[in-house]
């Protein structure tokens, strides 16, 4: 060939395009051999140009493209007129599928919410590279009388382990977080106070185990250096007013350290148990607490993390702990104390050990009762729709009549009805979606005081798809072959009213009020204990008292005087902290006979009061008298009953008593009633007063009335004392209701879905009933004509259903019985379950379930029967 | 069966390209035969209309350079469109045998 010519490229593009791809190696081969057959006499350009027209002429009906391949088109058509006939049947019974909708917006609603509710929860501080890997170091401490768990361990813990371990990869250690205050300079020489709640103390090992973000500074040198300090974003913009360019600005701790600001971070995420608000390096705490950080007997709040290079180590870690500790304790402590490792993430829902300072702890057992409401409010949602939709399934089986007529298969008609509810549930879904979006803002709100931070990402797609697709299979999958099954002789001969699956819907019907009913019980008796929780005799009063600390010992004598000076202050008393521990804030100590061995020390807690404090509190005196005078070294002891018990005393053999504690000893004067000294999921233990001079740290004031300004004038007097410290005051009754947050939060979450759950089943009575009273309108209207009264009538609709509702309340009596004992089992201070209690639960469940079809019925009843009876 | 006289145009040189006929040889041939130029678009729009018909039948040929290594597509007619030809060649034949025999149409 003289020629190596080729066609211009891009006609053949187009023509790829729009041809037929059959055709496609025909045509092109015969456009390219006359492509070469008119370069022979031709100019390539002209033989270009003609290519072209060519490949345009081409554009024929006959060889274009369809728009879509055939066998898409027919489906596409199906499809569409499936979904024509749907939104149709969706707008002629709007009631109906308002219900529907509704009902199931509300489930999966709930549901959604829970799940990422239990999927934050459960996360806790998975996000640490390291998470798998690491351990908190927690502490068993064996007393003759009990078992103490703690979450906090010696200081000198960390560094010992370090040295001796060298399978340990690695080891840090924090103390803290503590309260403290900071000064710091401004621009114009002013010096602001702060005070800051979560002071971390941790070493320079710590921002390797634990992913902090670093915003500025660096992470290996941040904490090395002893007058260093790392601050939080929400720190850094507090102290500086900004969180940008702030290293290497100072601020100084307690008014006398200077610290060098060396990092800033993130601040700490809500789903971590290790709070912080600013970090300093645990070298500094160390320098300045030296008896503390030294200290191996103590527990002063300090913890240490260790990270293994494999997680099946852990209990050969475990053992050599168990072994090695005796070179640092003394042989007492050694005997009574041991260590274990906790792996990070179930620092969370591990009760056992109590929640770390400034966060919060979801039990495991609270979680799965979560994923149980999840799931049940689901189904109960599920089995609403499947209800109502085979309700109605008599009204569409002349529709499936004349489809099977014409040819329709019965797997086509499956798809139908499948595609028809599948659409109607995705469109609830995304109404879901746009909710839980809304509400999960106000939960965050509602419980800002665990600083709960849910939110809806794209993470929880797969979530929600997977609840999506659940929901549209178990909804649809049975109403569509009830449907699809339906016989056209048996349609046209007129017998479609009795079609199959009413006996199912009898099932479903006793399982949805068997859920309600195991709610309503619930509730009820979640209602009462908590109610029962709240009422509890305390045995002391808070009411309209505030506590605020005391900074300086000497001049509590002129603080008392100047607030009782005020007419708002109605009295004051100095001590050791209020009658119940707030915040687990106890001094715990040990008491024995003088004579005793100190390993025979029982474990009691001790508080410091000054003369008032028992009348104050209105703590009643059993026998003998309140101290007379607080001084150092302290000779007086006041005991509660609990520890007498303990003693096998009476109250009048007690007095005169010598005890010895680990701080001192002293003579018996008093022995007071029990109160609650511990929050009421706990029992009350042994209470030891003491007239000391020492420990005396909160001002305790009793006001006459607790507005603003009266708040105010008590801050002044206090400021006036204290100049340079930062004031703040709590009221007991706040500080006490916080005890039970968990409990409060147990209750509103039982309420809330309880009452959704009851919505939805009310919502599918009232379907069910709308169309059944219709259904049977004529029935009535004959029975009416024979003589039928309203009440007959009435009874004639709901004698089914009453007994539906007797048979789930007997299926559910045994569920909540069980169920609600395990619970309550957790409360010191508890309940009895009574029969009363699930006689009310069953009877309102009938209450309300008759009120619903009540209106519904006597629609039907009082139609006139010659209006009913009429349109034949 | 009515046939367009392009169709059927189409048809006979098919026949008479005798087994050798492709896109660009039949578009060669009726090139010649009407004496005017034909584009690829109307000839193979002509013949995928036929086939689908029934009236001809394909099968794919050898692979030239010429034509960039792509196959041809031969085409050859069926026995049903051959009765359809010999239809419309008898009822021309009738033509020419009833104007020999002097009928004028255009006197009737």
């Amino acid at each position: 060939m003289k020629n190596i010519q080729q066609p211009p490229k891009w006609p053949l593009r187009i023509l790829r395009f729009f041809l037929k791809d059959e055709y496609l190696e025909e045509v092109e081969g015969d456009l390219e051999e006359v492509y070469h057959d008119v370069l022979e006499t031709h100019t390539s350009v002209k033989a270009g140009r003609m290519y072209t027209t060519e490949v345009i002429k081409l554009l024929r009906p006959v060889l274009v493209k369809r728009l879509s391949g055939n066998q898409k088109l027919t489906q596409y058509g199906m499809i569409r007129h499936q979904l024509k006939i749907g939104w149709r049947n969706i707008l002629r019974d709007k009631v109906h599928s308002l219900i529907n909708v509704a009902g199931l917006t509300i489930g999966t609603t709930a549901a959604i919410i829970l799940f990422i509710f239990i999927k934050y929860e459960s996360g806790f501080d998975g996000f640490h590279q390291l998470a798998d890997r690491t351990y908190r170091v927690v502490q068993h401490t064996n007393f003759p009388e009990e078992e103490v768990f703690w979450n906090t361990t010696a200081y000198p813990l960390a560094a010992a382990i370090r040295e001796d371990f060298s399978e340990v990869e690695l080891v840090t250690q924090t103390a803290g977080p503590f309260k403290r205050m900071f000064s710091v300079e401004d621009e114009t020489g002013d010096i602001n106070l702060f005070e800051e709640d979560h002071v971390l103390f941790a070493d320079e090992w710590y921002p390797q185990v634990f992913d902090l973000e670093w915003i500025a500074g660096d992470k290996k040198t941040a904490l090395s250096d002893l007058n260093s300090v790392v601050l939080s974003e929400r720190v850094a913009a507090r102290f500086f007013g900004t969180s940008q360019s702030v290293i290497g600005r100072i601020i100084s701790l307690n008014g006398k350290d200077q610290l060098k600001v060396t990092g800033v971070v993130k601040n700490a995420p809500g789903n971590s148990n290790l709070r912080y608000s600013m970090i300093v390096p645990y070298e500094f705490f160390k320098f300045h607490n030296n008896y503390f950080a030294n200290n191996w007997s103590g527990n002063y709040g300090g913890t240490a993390f260790v990270v293994l290079p494999d997680p099946a180590n852990e209990t050969n870690i475990e053992s050599r702990l168990e072994s090695w500790k005796g070179k640092y304790l003394d042989p007492e402590d050694n005997q009574r104390i041991h260590y274990f490792l906790q792996p990070l993430k179930e620092i969370h829902t591990e009760a056992l050990y109590g929640s770390t300072i400034g966060s919060y702890q979801m039990p495991a057992t609270f979680l799965n009762t979560a994923i149980f409401i999840a799931v049940f409010i689901l189904a109960i949602a599920i089995v609403n729709f499947v209800n109502l939709v085979t309700a109605k399934a008599g009204s569409r089986a002349r529709e499936v009549g004349i489809r099977k007529v014409v040819g329709a298969s019965k797997t086509g008609l499956v798809r139908q009805f499948i595609l028809e509810k599948g659409i109607l549930i995705a469109f609830t879904l995304f109404f879901s979606i746009g909710l839980t979006h809304l509400l999960l803002d106000q939960l965050n709100h509602l419980m800002a005081i665990v600083n709960l931070q849910l939110e809806l990402t794209w993470n929880d797609a797969a979530l929600i798809s997977l609840i999506g697709i659940v929901t549209i299979l178990l909804a649809t999958t049975y109403p569509a072959f009830v449907l699809s099954s339906f016989r056209p002789i048996q349609i046209f001969n007129k017998t479609a009213g009795r079609f199959r699956g009413f006996s199912l819907r009898k099932s479903l019907t006793v399982f949805q009020f068997t859920i309600v009913q195991f709610f309503v019980i619930a509730a009820i008796i979640v209602g009462i204990q908590v109610n029962h929780f709240r009422n509890q005799e305390l045995g002391f009063t808070s009411e309209a008292i505030i506590t605020t600390p005391v900074m300086d010992g000497e001049k509590i004598e002129v603080l008392k005087s100047s607030l009782l000076a005020n007419p708002n202050v109605k009295d004051v008393a100095v001590g050791s902290g209020p009658p119940m521990a707030v915040e687990g804030m106890q001094l715990g100590t040990t008491y024995r006979l003088p004579h005793n061995a100190e390993a025979d020390g029982l474990q009691a807690e001790m508080k410091v009061s000054d003369l008032n404090y028992l009348d104050f509190y209105g703590l009643e005196l059993v026998t003998g008298r309140d101290f007379v005078q607080n001084k150092h070294p302290f000779d007086e002891f006041i005991i509660n009953e609990t520890l007498l018990k303990s003693m096998n005393w009476t109250a009048e053999e007690a007095l005169g008593k010598r005890l010895q504690i680990n701080e001192g000893e002293a003579t018996i004067v008093g022995v007071v009633k029990d109160f609650h000294n511990n929050s009421l999921q706990h029992q009350i233990g042994p209470v030891i007063f003491i007239n000391w001079t020492f420990l005396l740290d909160e001002t305790a004031i009793r006001m006459a009335a607790t507005n603003p300004l009266a708040l105010y004038e008590v801050e002044q007097i206090w400021s006036e004392q204290f100049p340079d410290k930062v004031y703040s005051h709590h009221f007991l009754d706040d500080s006490i209701a916080r005890e039970y947050a968990m409990e409060s939060l147990i209750f509103n979450g039982f309420t809330i879905f309880s009452v959704l759950v009851v919505f939805i089943g009310i919502l599918g009575l009232l379907g069910l009933m709308s169309f059944i009273t219709l259904q049977k309108t004529k029935e009535v209207g004959i029975r009416k004509v024979l003589g039928a009264s309203f009440s007959n009538i009435f009874l004639f609709f709901s004698k089914e259903y009453i007994m539906l509702i007797l048979i789930a309340f007997i299926l559910a009596i045994p569920a909540v019985w069980y169920l609600m004992n395990q619970w309550l089992e957790d409360f010191v201070y508890r309940i009895d379950l009574s029969v009363w209690m699930f006689v009310a639960g069953g009877v309102l469940t009938l209450l309300v379930a008759g009120m619903t079809s009540f209106f519904q019925i006597a629609k039907t009843a009082s139609v006139n029967p010659v209006e009913s009876l009429r349109n034949e | 069966m009515e046939l367009k006289t392009f169709d059927e145009l189409v048809l006979l040189t098919i026949t008479d390209l005798n087994e050798q006929a492709y896109g660009v040889s039949i578009k060669k041939a009726m090139e010649q035969q009407l004496n005017a130029s034909l584009s690829i678009g109307s000839i193979q729009s002509a013949l995928k209309q036929l086939e689908a018909k029934g009236l001809l039948l394909s099968k794919y040929g050898e692979p030239t350079s010429r034509r960039g290594g792509r196959r041809k597509r031969m085409y050859d007619v069926t026995s049903y469109a051959n009765r359809i030809l010999n239809e419309i060649k008898a009822k021309t034949s009738l033509w020419e045998d009833s104007t020999k025999t002097g009928v004028n149409f255009q006197s009737v």
